[in-house]
């Protein structure tokens, strides 16, 4: 099991190492990432725009939950609105989404300019954050519905998970050499 | 000119729906036209994404031309990382395929 499955089972539990900060908004998010020292301008780019899809794509009101775990750094932002697993569907330009299961999908939706809008240019919050996983000793867990998809440095992992999350779950481990602090 | 990105969008320049989009692209165009530089100071501004820059420069390149768009606007600090490519990545997005 990778260690970013651990951080989902024990999200699932209730970690209570992890603080929460409900209802993100930008400030709110720029003072995380200042309480925690990180540098990394890729990294708090990355956390904004996903920021920006749960806000858009979900309930409108996703939380932030973080801690420092040794020298890594685990960061969650979850909504619970409608999912990846329905959002990307809804763009006509990827018909070869029929059929295919949640992890699929989310799959689909790390790659470049993949989004449920289908407008040129957008669906960059995911992407991003694939790519900084594969540029860093970083993992990511983005979870809807009951798929999952784990990414490890460059490695791509599906998962059907047992039960309906009911929320969209992006999780980030990286260590803190990695986010600048 | 200097353009000081706080001033006119705020601390956070995130979202590609802002209205100051238009007003600072109105600038940057009117600039490129009389073919003057323009520098976008982001001093102030806590985050900036790909997103905004996305929704400003690209269409700029694909109108003027990137000489003329990355000789006359240049950003200070220059950005740097997923920032800087997500220009060149716009302009490819926004290509016919």
């Amino acid at each position: 099991m990778h260690s970013v499955e651990k951080v989902f089972q024990e999200f699932c539990k209730g970690d209570s190492r992890l603080t929460t900060v409900k209802n993100i908004t930008d400030q709110k998010l720029f003072e995380v990432v200042t309480h925690l020292g990180i540098k990394n301008q890729n990294l708090t780019v990355v956390l904004e725009e996903v920021l920006i899809n749960a806000q858009e794509h979900g309930d409108g009101h996703p939380s932030l939950h973080y801690k420092v775990d040794g020298n890594l750094l685990v960061l969650v932002i979850s909504d619970s609105g409608v999912g990846i697993h329905q959002k990307i569907p809804e763009n006509l330009r990827l018909s070869d989404t029929r059929g295919k299961s949640s992890s699929s999908i989310i799959r689909l939706s790390l790659e470049e300019g993949i989004t449920g809008t289908g407008t040129v240019g957008r669906g960059m919050g995911l992407y991003y954050l694939s790519r900084f996983a594969s540029e860093n000793q970083a993992s990511i867990f983005v979870a809807s519905d009951q798929g999952a998809v784990i990414q490890v440095s460059s490695q791509f992992y599906e998962r059907r998970l047992t039960d309906d999350l009911g929320c969209t779950l992006v999780i980030l481990e990286t260590t803190l050499k990695d986010a600048g602090i | 000119m200097i353009i000081r990105l706080v001033e006119i969008a705020g601390e956070f320049c995130t979202r590609r729906n802002m209205p100051a989009l238009a007003e600072i692209k109105k600038i940057l165009v009117e600039k490129l036209e009389k073919q003057e530089p323009v520098e976008i100071s982001t001093a102030g501004v806590k985050i900036l994404t790909p997103s905004f820059i996305d929704e400003l420069i690209p269409d700029l390149i694909n109108q003027y031309g990137e000489e003329k768009v990355t000789s006359l606007i240049s950003f200070n600090p220059p950005l740097e990382g997923f920032l800087k490519e997500q220009i060149s990545r716009g302009v490819k997005n926004r290509k016919p395929r």
